[in-house]
């Protein structure tokens, strides 16, 4: 691969890849891993502190807002916090111990994780009716309320065990592949825990920083958050969001999702492709 | 409400010292020296000398104010799982 496709790949990114927060960065991993030779260490924690980053800018604004508390985004970190780290430090001792023979099981498998998010969209049946809440939930202060449309609607999850082990496993691959994992987050919180929809969408941006940083954490331990990195992908998060917000209110919704689902099919096949290319050349 | 406020504007801050430090960090040296690093990054390097790397040490700190703030300000049941997350993460800085 040369440069000249290489600075390709950042300014598609730049121009394109990159819509904000609320889980839209899904093109990062699949662009960057599938069509350049960075290290797959340095993408996956840039991946990691680009979704750090657009959690603690959303996320305060959600917190103030009063959208969720901090006491359910603490509880939906918690859960993630320790299996981050987990999955984080299972991928690099793969990449490590494995050299290029991991990189090639990395990529393989982000490229069938991402697949799995394709299918997670592509069904995605979302807003589920709130339910009322477990008396544990009270216990713990998980209950809130927040205004929508001039009234005031009143939340709090279910299914606390249950969640929290979805919640588990959903750190376990953001950790391990750099993901933050809004994708998954929303769809648990929705689906299982019963929260609105509004409340889901704004827990999960807002728990990404706390639930993902000590995944991050291994990262920077092993040297793999570049600053070269960061001054790059870091201004294509803001700008490209900003610029993005505008042209989604222009651009029909589902031509957007089946853009960025093309984009990443094409991707995750690209992906095994180098991948198992990777384990025949070894 | 106000205070939880303050203390996301500190990660937020802290967030933006970072940004602004890793741009420094980049092109301080020269712009030369700047593309070479790049180069070498791009084309599947790793800087071996970045580990602990102050800019990323401050990028992973960046989050921390709002867990104090849990800590010291909120009910039990918060500080409870601030704590866990804190452990975790002072877990993660020491393995």
């Amino acid at each position: 691969m040369d440069l000249p496709l290489d600075w390709g790949v950042f300014l598609c990114y730049w121009s394109c890849g990159e819509r904000g927060g609320g889980g839209r960065r899904r093109a990062f991993h699949p662009l960057f891993l599938a069509l350049t030779n960075l290290h797959v260490n340095v993408v996956r924690a840039t991946g990691l502190a680009l979704a750090v980053t657009t959690s603690i800018v959303a996320g305060r604004r959600f917190l103030s807002s009063g959208v969720t508390n901090l006491n359910l985004v603490l509880f939906s970190a918690a859960a993630q916090a320790p299996m981050s780290l987990l999955g984080a430090a299972a991928s690099l001792y793969l990449v490590k111990a494995l050299g290029k023979t991991g990189e090639a099981y990395v990529r393989i498998s982000l490229g069938l994780v991402m697949i799995l998010v394709i299918i997670v969209m592509v069904m995605r049946r979302t807003d589920r009716q709130a339910q009322r809440s477990s008396p544990m939930a009270q216990r713990l202060g998980l209950v809130g309320e927040y205004s929508e449309l001039g009234k005031t609607a009143t939340y709090g999850p279910t299914n606390l065990l249950i969640g929290a082990f979805l919640l588990g496993a959903v750190g376990f691959i953001g950790g391990a592949f750099g993901l933050g994992g809004g994708w998954a987050l929303v769809p648990v919180l929705n689906i299982v825990m019963g929260l609105p929809l509004r409340v889901a969408a704004a827990t999960s941006v807002a728990s990404i920083a706390l639930g993902g940083i000590p995944g991050l954490w291994r990262y920077i331990k092993e040297g793999a958050l570049l600053p070269e990195m960061l001054s790059l992908v870091l201004p294509a998060a803001v700008l490209g969001s900003s610029i993005g917000a505008k042209l989604a209110l222009r651009v029909k919704a589902p031509v957007i999702r089946y853009a960025v689902i093309g984009v990443m099919a094409t991707a995750s096949i690209q992906l095994i492709q180098r991948g198992l290319a990777g384990l025949w050349t070894r | 409400m106000d205070e939880v406020r303050q203390y996301s504007l500190s990660s937020y801050l802290l967030l933006a010292v970072a940004i602004v430090l890793s741009y420094v960090a980049l092109f301080l040296p020269g712009i030369d020296a700047a593309l070479s690093n790049f180069d070498n990054v791009i084309n599947g390097g790793t800087r071996q000398d970045a580990s602990l790397h102050p800019v990323a040490v401050l990028f992973g700190l960046s989050p921390t104010p709002i867990l104090l703030y849990a800590i010291l300000k909120l009910g039990k049941a918060a500080k409870i799982m601030a704590l866990a997350i804190l452990i975790t993460l002072i877990a993660a800085t020491l393995i």
